[in-house]
């Protein structure tokens, strides 16, 4: 190899940003240089061989999945509504089969066995005696029920009334007791309003008849003093 | 844009804890993890181990994903990291002596001849040995620029992003890598 250009050439024939303008200059030397074109045929021979890289299966391994539940605290495994869906059929799977026991009735009579789903198996024998039996227990029942419903109205009666009578007894009794006691109340209010009107009026007589007796006192030692002034001229 | 939004969802979903889109997404990408850890390891054994360290770190780190970039773009920019611990871990344990190249050589050639089958796959593993066998002849700077340029589809760009590199090392590293691989290959050619 005697080219000077060779390195910058190969390197940037392998640039993914190359210009069309320098492009067209590679191809041009390389026209020209046998010595680029040459190391250029190796490199693609060398890029072509790699790229018959056939991708090889990856061994069986658990996908860090034991990991990666350690990290998320083993929240919902199979991701939420995934995971719910997956074990729908065999949730109705059950459900159905359960109803179907629930539904299944098994028959023995002299004939045999006989097994009947979703409604209970015809009963190969009927008997009128049974039929009024059942008329007679009904009658029985009703009346009984009858008898019940009205004792037990009776009853809810009587308790109602019993409960309205202490109700207005009671409402009675303290609308009277606080009656009493509001009388009481304004009776001693305007008594003491009429104790403290009496000390009122006698301390304003009081202080009248202070003020006249020294009014005369004055009068009286004016009278005095008159007196004893005329004595002396 | 729809296996886009669809990893979205998946993402979205796992994040809320549930195993089936976790199962899901890791399906969508083991292929591709395994098989990159095949040409950069160079053996079965260490591929698996990397696929798995590759989506355990997924699994730790998934919240931390935003979305600004490829969810691809993103398990890949794991995926590097990791086989480049490995490398160095791998080093190590060659530097100690307590594990030897030829052993783990006839360990791979056990397990390809097991995995073998059907007369393609046979066909097609001795294609897979012969790319690894030519990339086993780079060092590993190499190997992962011509990874990420012929199999991830990456720009200088991107591989330079991802190698925490310049793009001019980066390019270098591809011809020094293109130069190997041909002088192999004209060997190969000799002694067939």
């Amino acid at each position: 190899m005697s080219c000077p250009r060779t390195q910058h050439l190969l390197v940037e024939y392998f640039a993914d940003d190359l210009l069309s303008v320098t492009r067209q200059e590679i191809n041009h030397h390389l026209r020209e240089c046998n010595d680029c074109k040459s190391e250029l045929n190796a490199a693609l021979s060398a890029r072509d061989t790699l790229a018959g890289w056939r991708g090889e299966a990856v061994p069986h391994w658990g996908r860090g999945v034991a990991e990666f539940k350690a990290q998320h605290h083993g929240n919902d495994s199979r991701g939420g509504l995934n995971w719910a869906w997956q074990w729908m059929p065999t949730a109705a799977c059950a459900v159905m089969a359960t109803i179907m026991l629930l539904q299944t009735s098994i028959t023995a009579d002299d004939s045999g066995f006989s097994i009947g789903f979703g409604v209970q198996a015809e009963n190969q024998v009927t008997h009128d005696t049974l039929d009024q039996r059942l008329a007679s227990f009904q009658q029985n029942q009703l009346a009984r029920q009858e008898q019940q419903l009205g004792g037990f109205l009776t009853r809810v009666d009587e308790l109602q009334n019993d409960n309205n009578r202490r109700l207005l007894q009671a409402v009675s009794d303290q609308t009277e007791q606080a009656t009493a006691e509001n009388l009481e109340r304004i009776y001693t209010y305007f008594e003491q309003q009429r104790q403290q009107d009496l000390q009122t009026l006698q301390a304003g007589y009081q202080q009248l008849y202070d003020s006249d007796y020294e009014t005369i006192r004055s009068m009286q030692q004016l009278a005095n003093y008159i007196g004893y002034e005329g004595a002396q001229q | 844009m729809a296996l886009i939004k669809d990893d979205d969802a998946l993402i979205a979903a796992a994040l809320k804890g549930s195993t089936y889109a976790w199962d899901k997404l890791v399906r969508r990408y083991e292929g591709r993890v395994y098989n990159y850890g095949l040409r950069l390891t160079g053996n079965p054994t260490d591929a698996m181990d990397l696929m798995q360290e590759v989506f355990l770190g997924v699994c730790r780190n998934l919240h931390k994903f935003r979305g600004d970039s490829k969810f691809s773009s993103w398990l890949f920019r794991i995926a590097h990291n990791k086989a480049v611990d490995m490398r160095r871990r791998r080093w190590l344990l060659q530097q100690h002596g307590s594990i030897g190249v030829d052993e783990i050589d006839e360990l791979d050639m056990q397990e390809n001849r097991a995995d073998c089958g059907p007369e393609s796959s046979l066909i097609s593993g001795q294609q897979n040995r012969r790319i690894r066998k030519l990339l086993e002849g780079l060092p590993m700077d190499q190997r992962l620029v011509v990874e990420l340029k012929f199999f991830q589809f990456q720009t200088f760009e991107e591989i330079a992003d991802m190698q925490d590199i310049s793009v001019n090392t980066a390019k270098t590293r591809f011809y020094s890598a293109l130069k190997k691989l041909k002088a192999a290959m004209e060997e190969e050619h000799v002694l067939s």
